[in-house]
């Protein structure tokens, strides 16, 4: 399996992904002659709290996105019972290193806000799933193999 | 009215229904249920060709309501 080593920081493993319209999407817009959006490159902390993946809002607005659903969410702040209500969006996710790189065609992901976190968002286990994450804390290097 | 406002009405009208396809995605757009398929990309892929790029809904069909949990507090954005 191919590898990023990423370094183990006071915010986090932080892992530089590709954020891209999805595959079905761009279909439509090679199919309509459109223009399609260059990826976004994105900061996402590796996080195996997070049920799903969440983006900062800005990610979407570059891509030329608009909500293809909806997702409830908790956090340690939610109320019981009272799940925020976040819009989510279909993208494609790559996972890229030394020429070799692991494409989601299509996920789901939420809409958050990072801007005060030093982060585009947070990587979650519907990515990690499909990964095998090596948290090496001596070492302070975080290995993601995909 | 939100975006898919009027989608995720049209989603709960039909639910009963929909849940012989339960854990299939249903593609919705205004009041009109395009399908339900095996597989969120095959959802996106339909909805696409029928919808163009206009928005339309892509929902898991699921009786209980799926919450995803994240264990770090975050400035969420919630819907209108």
């Amino acid at each position: 399996m191919p590898s990023v080593n990423v370094p183990i920081t006071s915010d986090g493993a932080i892992v530089r992904i590709r954020i891209g319209i999805s595959i079905p999407r761009l279909g439509q817009m090679q199919r309509l002659k459109i223009a399609t959006p260059d990826p976004v490159e994105c900061r996402l902390l590796i996080d195996t709290g997070a049920s799903g993946t969440c983006l900062d809002g800005w990610i979407f607005q570059n891509l030329g996105l608009e909500p293809s659903g909806i997702a409830n969410i908790q956090t340690p702040s939610t109320s019981a019972g009272k799940p925020h209500v976040c819009n989510e969006y279909d993208v494609s996710v790559t996972i890229a290193h030394d020429g070799l790189h692991c494409i989601f065609t299509a996920i789901p992901v939420i809409e958050s806000s990072f801007t005060h976190h030093g982060i585009d968002g947070l990587l979650g286990r519907d990515i990690l799933k499909d990964c095998l994450l090596v948290y090496n804390g001596n070492l302070g290097i975080c290995t993601l193999s995909f | 009215m939100t975006t898919l406002a009027k989608e995720l009405e049209t989603y709960e009208k039909l639910l009963p229904s929909l849940l012989r396809e339960q854990g299939r995605y249903a593609v919705i757009t205004g009041d009109t249920l395009i399908g339900v398929y095996v597989s969120y990309e095959d959802a996106l892929k339909i909805g696409y060709e029928h919808c163009g790029l206009t928005p339309f809904l892509v929902r898991k069909v699921s009786q209980e309501k799926t919450v995803l949990h994240f264990s770090r507090d975050m400035d969420v954005l919630c819907r209108a």
